[in-house]
């Protein structure tokens, strides 16, 4: 039983990261419509100079909370400079535009602060006694933090969208950008705050991912995450937010336990059999899980 | 009694015959003289010619002026920092012979070319550097790019020297006579980690086995699994290292008495701290070579890495333990007064050892039939006996035309989180014996 | 020159959209001949005609000149051209099913390594000749292509983009998990000794660079007339209809889902036969080092970057994702290589985003022209005959352009 709860809190502590990028990314896409491809490797950029500034002795909160202060500028900088201007001709351009920033701020980490694995202090208490006991299992002071930052966030965006003003353009926006524009919303800076957004989500679940990840703070830490953040947000609909927690959550149950349990497939095929799976519920539900489907006139 | 006493000569003859061949070549310490080296070097001869070269002259032509080593590396992405720390090694070691005249006033020089970790480019870059820029030696990064560029270098006979990459199939002499391989084979290195344990545990122990999925993490996982073969020991589990916290939750219902981390660097300490989560404090826990830097992959862990134990082969200039040794304090001194930024980073060690090695080559090339040329380079390399002063004593690098191995010995040390250092936790291994036929 | 026939008087008045193409109604018309270069409206060259046949055959007389100039090269060059002509190939196969049918896919490197390891799993383990292993490779890549394409037909846009994913980040675990097979994560070597020249070629096994090098060159040539012939047949329009608006397709009688699972099945075919190709010309397969999500990354940006939905558009976007990162990794070393490479990956985009080719051809049309003998508004005269109006266009088109 205790290998059960084990593995089940280790799932849902991977799949609170998942979730965490996952949101990111649905709330770019409610906005632009697109998949913002460099999502990880801003993530990643902000990690690091949150990384940076501890070692310049600063405290790990305020490191933090700077990192989500970069990600939000570097998002909304990102979406006016580079995104807006291609968006308006070809989808597909504003994918290269995603994927040249995802090699480009890559690189850049690796150009400003080297290329070797760096450890992330935790803002929580992960110290080897700093665990409850449930059943046999034990839970860290780390995964609870995780947990408890996926729930605030969550609480934190429904706040948003439901009771500001600046929630409702944004509802607004998505829904039908024209319209919006046209009932006096400025559009321009709902989709620069859109983006901030994202890259501050972005920069929280980084921070928060590297303490707990194999690698620590490598180049290639967040790849595999976005890859499987990407699925949860696809998994639990495109424009849902409570779809990506859901998906990302599923995610990382689903590894863990499969890894766990099903020896044939064991730990290199973990990411197929994930994959796998969310393929198949597609099939039953084409725009995931809570997704909309649209309706459309011809 | 006369008949007991044939019966034992009769058994302490081949002993002994044995013995006196085992000695030969694992313990020497001093580089080889003239005579031997031309014995040896027929022998080489006779395995390394110029023969099915597409150009026998050039292979053959002296070397003047300017040796050139051409690396194909990733100098960009993840692995840039390592590689050029170990780059950085070479050029500061090549620097050092330079002003004491080169080899035989032969400059020596390094070239690199990116490949981003990228078996086609690796292709591309060896092409270019045997072509255009004339390189004299290779060197290499990655197994996959050993597989890329070999056939093409033994085709051009271009000695491709110490790559960074242990791949079984390149230790066949006959079919790659012109590449050479500097990092200790799985098998070996497994074939110490198992003589150690049966000095710990006569009577056998079960080994739970974290392997990761790559071709190293396999190399070490099959190594092991070979090395354990008629002995009492067994695998009681094995887990993936996708993710260490569900490996360390499936190995620690195992019971095992023996941890052995088949990984590479970036799973020592993911592993460490998730066995200190679950609880887990196996009595032995061995971690794979490579894991060899203390500050960045023990002392994060504190307490959970105590005890852990580590094969290494070279002097460790951080490390205590070693700050008497002249060796290293001569290379301290010299690799930061040649462009080494970070003399005491294990990478930079290793570059400075293998550029020794290779100096210790040309050196013998040179005074072979023919001065230096790349067909002697090869032939040098292939009866190679030298222990770099960076190696731990007792350790040699040895190549001979019937083995490939290089590295046949280790010696054991242990972590200890109080002092977060190494400490010694042995005396060396040597198992050379066991591959010289 | 032109002499502009007076029965036709231009005087409505002309609208430049971005771009500076006229938009609207019937410019002034010129004569065949006439115009092009000079600035009076497009040069117009009848298909069939002596100009047409004698710009063909020009363009025939270019290529095998450029073909026998970079056979001469130094060995490496040769064998990095063989190595984009590969990639040329995999994408031209990646433009069918993106470009042509408007199925984002970026789980490519897939198939492409299905074709590199079928044809390194039969040489190396079952000693069969290089070159008969092709088919094989084709027809199991069309069959996987086969497969990747039923969920197209319930799933759509970027959730099909997940399960082209799905299929792209599995095949590198699946050929580590095969290790019987495969080699695992070990890698599958296929020593050059059994990659050499077939015996009627006369070729030694030392010159397998320059076999591969004019091989993969033909077999580029023949893909790329195969892909044209594809798209202007009765089914190409058919994936063009799909791309463009699949109801509209679906209420004009195309077979919808057969088009698509039809169209991943070629495309994924000819992406295998570039794996297959590529297995000879490197002789070493690891699971993670070439046909991982990353090579899928490389396919699609080639195929952006060169045009979508154009026909040399491959082969421009092929010889860009070879030699930019060797450019920039010449100029500056280490990461900043990376980022000067993401630089200008960004900056191409901006600059054109409907491709290299893509820019190129809007430039070329408003100069020249190749129109069917039976346009309407050309005489059988064909001296005095007014232009065709150049087709509108609107760089704020959102659709992709075909050719």
């Amino acid at each position: 039983m205790d290998l059960f709860l084990e593995r089940l809190i280790s799932g849902l502590t991977n799949g609170s990261i998942y979730a965490l990028l996952a949101l990111a990314l649905v709330v770019v896409f409610r906005g632009t419509g697109t998949l913002n491809f460099a999502q990880g490797e801003l993530a990643l950029f902000t990690t690091f100079v949150a990384w940076w500034l501890t070692t310049q002795s600063l405290p790990i909160w305020f490191a933090i909370a700077a990192a989500l202060g970069v990600g939000f500028i570097m998002g909304a900088l990102i979406e006016r400079l580079l995104i807006r201007p291609v968006a308006k001709r070809n989808d597909m351009a504003v994918l290269i535009v995603a994927l040249g920033l995802f090699t480009g701020l890559n690189s850049l980490a690796g150009l400003l602060w080297g290329s070797e694995t760096k450890i992330m202090p935790s803002p929580f208490p992960n110290g080897e006694s700093d665990f409850i006991s449930i059943g046999g299992a034990r839970l860290y002071g780390d995964a609870l933090g995780v947990w408890g930052a996926l729930i605030g966030l969550m609480g934190l965006m429904t706040l948003l969208f439901r009771f500001t003003k600046v929630g409702l353009h944004m509802r607004a926006v998505a829904d039908n950008a024209t319209s919006a524009t046209l009932a006096g919303v400025r559009t321009s800076r709902i989709l620069a705050i859109g983006w901030g957004l994202s890259g501050a989500i972005g920069a929280l679940a980084g921070v928060l991912v590297t303490p707990l990840a194999p690698q620590q703070l490598s180049l290639t830490t967040m790849f595999s995450i976005f890859i499987a953040a990407s699925a949860a947000a696809l998994f639990g609909g495109l424009d849902s937010l409570v779809g990506a927690v859901v998906g990302g959550l599923v995610i990382g149950v689903l590894e863990a336990m499969l890894t766990g349990y099903v020896s044939v497939i064991g730990g290199s095929l973990q990411q197929t059999s994930a994959l796998l799976i969310i393929v198949v519920i597609l099939f039953a539900k084409p725009t995931g899980l809570f997704g909309t489907t649209k309706l459309v006139r011809v | 009694m006369k008949r007991f006493l044939r019966v034992v000569s009769a058994a302490a003859l081949p002993a002994l015959v044995l013995g006196a061949c085992g000695s030969g070549s694992g313990t020497d310490t001093g580089s080889t003289e003239a005579g031997s080296t031309g014995g040896a070097a027929s022998a080489a001869a006779s395995v390394v010619n110029a023969d099915n070269c597409a150009d026998p002259e050039g292979v053959k032509a002296p070397i003047t002026g300017t040796l050139k080593v051409g690396w194909s590396a990733p100098t960009s992405g993840p692995l840039a920092d390592a590689v050029g720390n170990v780059i950085e090694g070479m050029r500061a070691r090549f620097a050092v012979e330079n002003a004491k005249g080169g080899i035989g006033g032969v400059r020596l020089e390094v070239v690199v070319k990116d490949d981003a970790f990228n078996p086609e480019r690796a292709k591309t870059n060896v092409g270019e550097l045997i072509q255009k820029e004339g390189v004299h030696v290779l060197e290499t990064f990655g197994s996959g790019q050993v597989d890329a560029i070999a056939d093409d270098q033994n085709d051009a006979c271009v000695p491709l020297l110490f790559a960074q990459a242990s791949v079984p199939a390149y230790r066949d002499i006959a079919k790659f006579p012109w590449t050479t391989e500097y990092l200790p084979s799985a098998d070996v290195e497994m074939g110490v980690v198992v003589e150690g344990l049966k000095k710990k545990y006569p009577n056998g122990a079960k080994i739970a086995l974290a392997a990761n999925q790559t071709e190293s993490g396999q190399g070490i996982a099959n190594g092991l699994k070979k090395a354990i073969e008629g002995t009492n020991f067994t695998i009681a589990a094995e887990a993936p290292l996708t993710d260490p916290r569900t490996a360390a939750s499936s190995l620690k219902s195992s019971g095992a008495e023996i941890l052995v981390n088949a990984g590479v660097t970036t799973d020592c300490l993911a592993l460490t701290q998730a066995i200190g989560r679950v609880g887990w404090k196996p009595d032995t826990v061995i971690q794979p070579s490579n894991c060899a830097d203390g500050a960045t992959l023990y002392a994060p862990a504190g307490d959970a890495a105590d005890g852990q134990q580590i094969l290494r082969w070279l002097k460790d200039p951080a490390n205590a333990a070693f700050a008497d040794d002249a060796a290293v304090k001569e290379y301290l001194q010299q690799s930061a007064a040649n462009g080494a930024d970070s003399p005491t980073n294990s990478y930079t060690v290793n570059g400075w050892a293998i550029a020794d090695l290779m100096v210790d080559d040309f050196t013998r090339a040179a005074k072979l039939e023919g001065g230096l040329s790349r067909l002697t380079i090869m032939q040098a390399a292939r009866t190679q006996d030298y222990q770099p002063p960076m190696f731990i004593d007792g350790i040699s690098f040895t190549m001979s035309p019937t083995q490939a191995y290089g590295v046949l010995a280790f010696q054991p040390f242990t972590w200890k989180a109080a002092d977060k250092a190494f400490a010694v936790g042995g005396d060396v291994i040597d198992i050379s014996s066991q591959y010289d036929k | 020159m032109g002499v502009q026939d007076p029965t036709v008087v231009d005087d409505t008045p002309r609208v430049t959209a971005p771009g500076g193409m006229p938009s609207g109604p019937v410019p002034a018309p010129v004569s065949p001949g006439g115009g092009g270069l000079t600035g009076r409206g497009p040069l117009t060259i009848i298909e069939g005609s002596r100009r047409h046949w004698a710009l063909r055959a020009l363009g025939v007389v270019a290529v095998v000149a450029v073909l026998l100039l970079a056979s001469q090269a130094q060995a490496f060059r040769v064998g990095q051209f063989t190595n984009v002509f590969i990639i040329a190939i995999a994408i031209v196969g990646l433009n069918l099913v993106t470009g042509h049918t408007g199925l984002l896919s970026i789980g490519h490197s897939a198939f492409f390594g299905l074709g590199a390891y079928t044809t390194g799993v039969l040489v190396a383990r079952y000693d069969a000749a290089p070159m008969t292993t092709i088919p094989v490779a084709v027809v199991l890549s069309f069959v996987l292509g086969l497969l990747v394409g039923l969920p197209s037909l319930r799933i759509k846009g970027l959730y099909l983009a997940l399960v082209t994913l799905t299929v792209g980040v599995s095949f590198p675990e699946i050929i580590r998990r095969a290790e019987e097979l495969t080699g695992g994560a070990a890698g599958l070597v296929v020593r050059s000794a059994s990659l050499a020249p077939p015996a009627w070629t006369g070729l030694g096994r030392a010159q397998r660079g320059i076999w591969m090098f004019w091989v993969s060159a033909a077999v580029l040539l023949l893909v790329m007339w195969l892909s044209r012939n594809l798209v202007r047949s009765r089914f190409g329009l058919g994936m063009r209809s799909t791309r463009d608006h699949e109801i509209a397709a679906a209420a004009s009688g195309v077979r919808v889902a057969r088009t698509k699972i039809l169209a991943f099945g070629v495309s994924g075919a000819i992406t295998g036969l570039a794996g297959s190709l590529f297995t000879m010309y490197i002789g070493a397969l690891s699971p993670d080092g070439s046909f991982t999500l990353l090579k899928s990354i490389e396919l699609v940006t080639g195929l952006v970057l060169g045009g979508i939905a154009t026909q040399l558009g491959p082969v421009v976007g092929a010889v860009a994702v070879v030699f930019l990162p060797q450019l920039t990794g010449a100029f500056s070393t280490g990461p900043l290589s990376g980022v000067v490479f993401g630089v200008v990956l960004i900056a191409i985009v901006f600059v054109m985003p409907e491709g290299i080719v893509g820019r190129i051809g809007l430039w070329v049309r408003r100069r020249v022209a190749v129109v069917p003998a039976d346009r309407p508004g050309l005489a059988a005269d064909t001296t005095a005959a007014p232009p065709p109006a150049p087709p509108p266009h609107s760089n704020t088109h959102n659709r992709w352009e075909d050719q």
